[in-house]
């Protein structure tokens, strides 16, 4: 029978020694070891086509900008400066309101009422 | 009077939940956790538990528990190599409370305006980005609500958002993403429309009687608008 503060200090030592608490190693064969890599590498490929579909996305939507905005140069230089104000220097702020997606649905779905209260 | 330019708007309806992976990613995710559960270090529940208490019982006689070894018995699978109520050479499950997993309870994805097909509903479709589109009965053709400029017209994003309130109504909450035009569209009368993006955060879009209006994704705008038009919003969407 050992003190109760001794087996505290035990039981604190079991939490982290690896001794009987560890699983069993995993031995894999041959065929195994190929069809984890097989996984492995897909899953590789299928994030990089994904990343590179995204970023031909992104080029693209930058050059439908970069074109506004050199067309509204030429026809209007005032409403092209006026696009060119750093949205900080009007006290803009990011909205509490937009809502982060979830994982699950909240019970309201959409806050339908909304009283505009500055107009 | 009013300027020689055009001002549409982007109108979205940011996704209310987070989208489904693919299969591939949902097998591979599925795969990954299922290793990783088998190479975890069995729980300790002797250091969660004080021997000879209460809730120690209670949790035991959840736990399923290993086949023990025997030395009388062939094991054609392997024999067991049980430690701390665990068998090594497989994942350990952990078994808690059923009650305390009821509580919760997950509100269904598919939603009342879903099975309705109600396209002029904010709470379809909650894992895609919604568009509105509008139908102006004077043109009869669907496209993104667009804008005449006046000639006082301070800036783009003004504007739009003047248009958006004298089409819909006062009562929605929007967010300008940016007072930069996303895309500039061509038209066969030679006048550009500039658009803009923006984000409908609460309320609702109200137009007359005379608009005909729709909250729909990617694929049902490519059903509705012409092809020439979707060809250059594409990108966009």
């Amino acid at each position: 029978m050992i003190k109760p503060g001794a087996q505290r200090v035990v039981n604190m030592l079991g939490v982290l020694s690896a001794s009987r608490r560890q699983p069993r190693r995993l031995k894999l064969c041959r065929e195994d070891i190929i069809r984890h890599k097989t996984i492995k590498h897909a899953y590789q490929l299928f994030t990089k086509n994904e990343q590179a579909e995204q970023k031909q996305k992104l080029d693209q939507q930058y050059l439908r900008i970069k074109e506004a905005a050199d067309l509204l140069q030429e026809l209007d230089p005032e409403l092209f400066a006026a696009t060119n104000v750093p949205p900080e220097k009007k006290g803009r702020r990011f909205p509490l309101e937009l809502r982060v997606p979830t994982d699950t649905p909240p019970r309201t779905i959409w806050s339908s009422t909304f009283a505009n209260k500055l107009r | 009077m009013v300027k020689p330019l055009r001002v549409g708007l982007l109108l979205s309806r940011t996704p209310i939940i987070t989208p489904k992976p693919a299969p591939f990613l949902q097998a591979y995710y599925k795969y990954m956790s299922e290793l990783e559960k088998r190479l975890m270090w069995t729980f300790p529940s002797f250091f969660f538990f004080k021997k000879g208490t209460l809730t120690q019982r209670k949790f035991n006689e959840l736990q399923k528990g290993p086949i023990a070894r025997n030395k009388n018995i062939i094991f054609a699978q392997g024999e067991p190599d049980v430690h701390f109520n665990r068998d090594r050479r497989f994942k350990q499950e952990i078994i808690l409370e059923p009650d305390e997993q009821e509580k919760v309870r997950e509100q269904p994805t598919v939603t009342e305006a879903d099975t309705k097909n109600d396209i002029k509903s904010l709470e379809r479709k909650i894992e895609q980005t919604l568009y509105l589109l509008v139908n102006l009965k004077s043109e009869n053709k669907w496209k993104l609500p667009s804008f005449e400029v006046p000639d006082n017209a301070r800036s783009l994003h003004y504007a739009a958002d003047n248009g958006l309130r004298s089409l819909g109504g006062d009562s929605m909450n929007t967010w300008t993403v940016s007072y930069t035009p996303a895309a500039v569209l061509k038209s066969k009368d030679n006048v550009p429309e500039f658009l803009i993006k923006k984000h409908i955060l609460q309320g609702v879009f109200q137009p007359d009687a005379n608009v005909e209006f729709a909250w729909l994704c990617k694929n049902e705008i490519k059903e509705k608008v012409d092809e020439d038009y979707f060809k250059q919003i594409e990108v966009l969407l």
